[in-house]
């Protein structure tokens, strides 16, 4: 397959911000494709060479790669600077100077989707002596032989920013499509391999019975099941029809465990890979798991070495710098404290029931104290029980109960009401950065306030919801200004939907927890979700939580509808 | 089984150092008449083209047709490491899939180099028609290459009836060298229809690096066509042949 052909759909993808039109050039893109080229057209879509789970980098820098565009174009790398600072996309700088090459080459070749794929994925194993050079080269080789809309998708690829406004969401509805099978049974297939381009080809090549035989499988990340918010203790059991299973709910980093025999791998919520992370937990967690393979959820704490009680989970994510990991170790010591199975050997537990699960789960883990734990549990209907045991976990620092109801199978990537979490604190907001606006005095050349939008949980599409701009430090400030920096965009996103005038757009993907007083109703000229948050304050960044994952404007509506029921009965 | 022999270190030296800058691996063909090897830069912008008879070897022991990859970088570390006098022995370890290297001068060194898969694409050559040629002295080309890099990335080559010039020119400033029909570094010049294109300096000096200032580079030309250069390499027995393509003026 010809690699101009995914390029002609990149650019249309580019050029349209119309869902349904996106849609249609996925499918016809994905029809045109041979079986055995999908894994690879479905990555080079959503942008990697690899799953997005697998934390790898091209590790080719923005100057390396105008190297390879100048060694292509035969311009200098001085007029690739000049170029660049007008047009600010190195794609679109490598498309405009391959159009009118000084460099004649002694003979071309069209480039394959195999070709590209394998060169971009190869880049990260090119190490050692001269690596530098030969990525260059290897990056040149495909530039050369390509068109100049092709060389602009290379580029994009190998800085990691396609930037056609493609999500791995959107894939769903494309892989149905193109080839007629539902929606939800691709979704189901994503959930347990986290994996389009696997589901993608299980589709192409067996159709809805191949996507059928996808299963959970250790090494591939499983999207989490999720808890919805409760109010109160009668809600709970109201909904759980009288009786559930209430777990301590951990203030830190969801993380999946994954054992292959010696081999174990950790993976946020986000489906990142954080076992380097935590190289203190990898030989405690090889003890404590029973059978050769399996797959757990756990909850990873940060311990407060002299109080004993669990540490907020900022605390836990200092460690994310590779060379505090080392000090970190020694300071903050980290526990797991496991909750549920996916897998056991051979054995697949999504489709078990909670108690089920439970009782498996407690049957191979050897806790390894300090280090491994089962998470404490009771299960009770009665109501006072229930408090003295919330009571008890918030003593010990922990942030409430999770009640989980005992029949409900493992829903993977799903937020059901048949998981409760159930907090006395004020409610807080994930909300994701779509908008800054510059600071003044002394935090004049930073951004000072923070646009952010809820998720409209129908149309995908990010919509506003307050402009936010207390709780940060002067630190807090000058991080964010660099990391908006990094995805800042002349207009909105497309996927946002705002009114209000920003200093600077960027994509969203950057996500605060915000706390707030009160929820209002907001003019749709101020803010598009139709709601304001009142006295909005800053309490930290959740970089453990997907744009997609963020409070969504249908659960926002929730919280008003319960805050004014709240309010009307103090009034009376 | 392959096991060959050269008189000294020089050639085989000059050539895998005149050959590395340009491409990383190299499958070297070996026949009863000789080795051959031909590979293009990853950019498409260079071809190597290399021969070398079996007549220029004391002992030439190859039974069947070989061909041997290698990591070119790797086999110029260890050439680096032979004397130009010291007599060069190649042999096969077919068990092993290694190359061994010995040099045997004042001692005898032995190295060894693990053989490596080079994809054989059938590489086309260009037909090209020169109008001119010329036999420079080496030494010439290099300096003047060394001149047009004080200026720029670029150096123009020209042929015509009067001899043989290179130019250089950028904001910094102009850079010329004039060979005329009768000075010491031309010793051939022939001339159907003048030439001239231009090509990029970085290219042509590791073309050219490896040469000692008296060889002979036979230079071909044509209008904006590629330039071909060529090495007389083992007394005759030998060619080493660059391609390199042309850069379209800046407007």
């Amino acid at each position: 397959m010809r690699y101009v052909v995914l390029a002609d759909a990149f650019e249309k993808l580019e050029q349209t911000s119309s869902y349904l039109k996106k849609n249609e050039v996925i499918a016809d893109l994905l029809k045109k494709t041979p079986p055995e080229e999908t894994e690879r057209v479905v990555l080079l879509t959503l942008g990697k060479p690899w799953p997005a789970y697998v934390s790898k980098e091209t590790g080719v820098g923005l100057q390396q790669l105008k190297k390879a565009v100048a060694k292509a174009s035969g311009y200098s790398p001085t007029e690739i600077e000049r170029l660049m600072r007008q047009v600010g996309d190195l794609g679109k700088v490598a498309q405009q100077l391959l159009a009118k090459k000084r460099q004649v080459t002694l003979f071309t070749e069209r480039l394959t989707v195999e070709k590209v794929f394998e060169n971009v994925k190869n880049l990260p194993e090119i190490t050692g002596e001269g690596s530098v050079d030969r990525k260059i080269a290897s990056i040149a080789e495909l530039l050369t032989s390509s068109t100049p809309l092709e060389a602009k998708f290379i580029v994009r690829t190998v800085l990691g920013d396609l930037r056609i406004g493609v999500a791995e969401g959107r894939l769903r509805d494309a892989i149905a499509s193109a080839f007629g099978v539902s929606p939800d049974a691709v979704e189901h297939a994503y959930m347990l391999t986290t994996d389009y381009s696997m589901v993608a080809k299980a589709v192409a090549t067996g159709g809805e019975k191949g996507l059928e035989k996808l299963n959970v499988c250790v090494g591939h990340p499983v999207n989490p099941m999720l808890a919805q918010r409760a109010e109160t203790i009668d809600e709970v059991l109201r909904r759980m029809k009288g009786k559930a299973a209430f777990e301590l709910k951990l203030d830190g980093i969801r993380v999946q465990v994954h054992k292959d025999g010696d081999r174990i791998t950790l993976f946020t919520r986000r489906m990142e890979d954080y076992t380097k992370m935590f190289p203190d937990l990898i030989e405690p967690l090889r003890r404590a798991l029973k059978p050769k393979r399996a797959i757990v959820d756990g909850e990873l704490v940060a311990i407060d070495r002299t109080t004993g009680k669990p540490m907020p989970f900022q605390e836990v994510l200092k460690r994310r710098r590779k060379y505090e990991i080392k000090r970190a170790m020694g300071e903050i010591p980290v526990k797991i404290y496991l909750f549920d199975v996916l897998l056991s050997d051979g054995d697949v537990m999504l489709d078990k029931s909670y108690l089920e699960r439970r009782e498996v789960l407690e049957g191979i883990v050897n806790e390894v104290e300090g280090k491994v734990m089962v998470v404490e549990q009771k299960i009770s209907d009665k109501p006072d029980e229930i408090r003295k045991f919330m009571d008890r976990a918030l003593e010990i620092g922990h942030e409430g109960l999770l009640a989980k109801d005992l029949g409900a199978s493992y829903r993977a990537g799903r937020r059901e009401f048949v998981w409760l979490k159930l907090k006395p604190v004020l409610e807080t907001l994930d909300l994701v950065v779509v908008g800054g606006l510059y600071g003044k005095g002394k935090r004049a050349g930073y951004f000072g306030s923070y646009v952010l939008a809820t998720r409209d949980e129908e149309s995908g599409r990010f919509k506003t919801v307050t402009k936010c701009g207390s709780g940060y430090t002067d630190e807090d400030l000058k991080e964010f200004t660099k990391m908006f920096r990094k995805i800042q965009l002349k207009k909105p996103h497309p996927d946002v939907d705002i009114e209000l005038d920003c200093d600077a757009y960027c994509e969203p993907r950057i996500v605060f927890e915000t706390a707030y007083e009160e929820i209002q109703v907001s003019p749709e000229l101020k803010h598009t979700s139709k709601m304001g948050l009142r006295f909005p304050r800053f309490i930290r960044i959740r970089e453990d939580r997907r744009p997609e994952e963020i409070s969504t404007v249908q659960e926002i509506k929730r919280l008003f509808e319960q805050q004014e029921k709240r309010k009307a009965k103090t009034r009376h | 089984m392959v096991s060959i022999q050269m008189a000294n270190s020089k050639t085989w030296k000059t050539c895998v150092g005149a050959m590395v800058n340009l491409i990383e691996e190299a499958a070297f063909k070996l026949t009863s008449e000789g080795i051959k090897m031909k590979a293009m830069d990853p950019s498409h912008v260079a071809l190597v083209n290399f021969e070398l008879s079996s007549s220029a070897f004391v002992k030439y022991d190859v039974k069947q047709p070989k061909v041997l990859g290698v990591n070119l970088a790797e086999m110029n570390k260890i050439m680096a490491r032979a004397k130009a006098e010291d007599e060069l022995t190649i042999e096969l370890d077919e068990e092993k899939n290694r190359l061994a290297l010995t040099f045997k001068g004042a001692s005898t060194r032995r190295f060894s180099l693990p053989l490596i898969d080079v994809g054989e694409e059938e590489l086309p050559e260009p037909k090209l028609q020169f109008t001119a040629a010329a036999d420079v002295a080496a030494g010439v080309i290099q300096d003047g290459l060394k001149d047009a890099e004080i200026v720029g990335d670029n150096v123009r080559f020209e042929l015509s009836e009067e001899g043989f010039f290179l130019f250089a020119e950028s904001e910094r400033g102009t850079t010329e060298l004039k060979l005329h029909k009768g000075d010491q570094g031309l010793l051939k010049l022939n001339v159907k229809q003048p030439a001239s294109a231009m090509f990029n300096i970085k290219y042509l000096s590791d073309m050219t690096r490896a040469a000692g200032g008296s060889d002979v580079i036979t230079v071909n030309l044509g209008a904006d066509l590629p330039i071909q250069l060529d090495f007389s390499i083992a007394e005759g027995k030998g060619r080493l042949r660059f391609l390199l393509a042309p850069r379209i003026e800046a407007k």
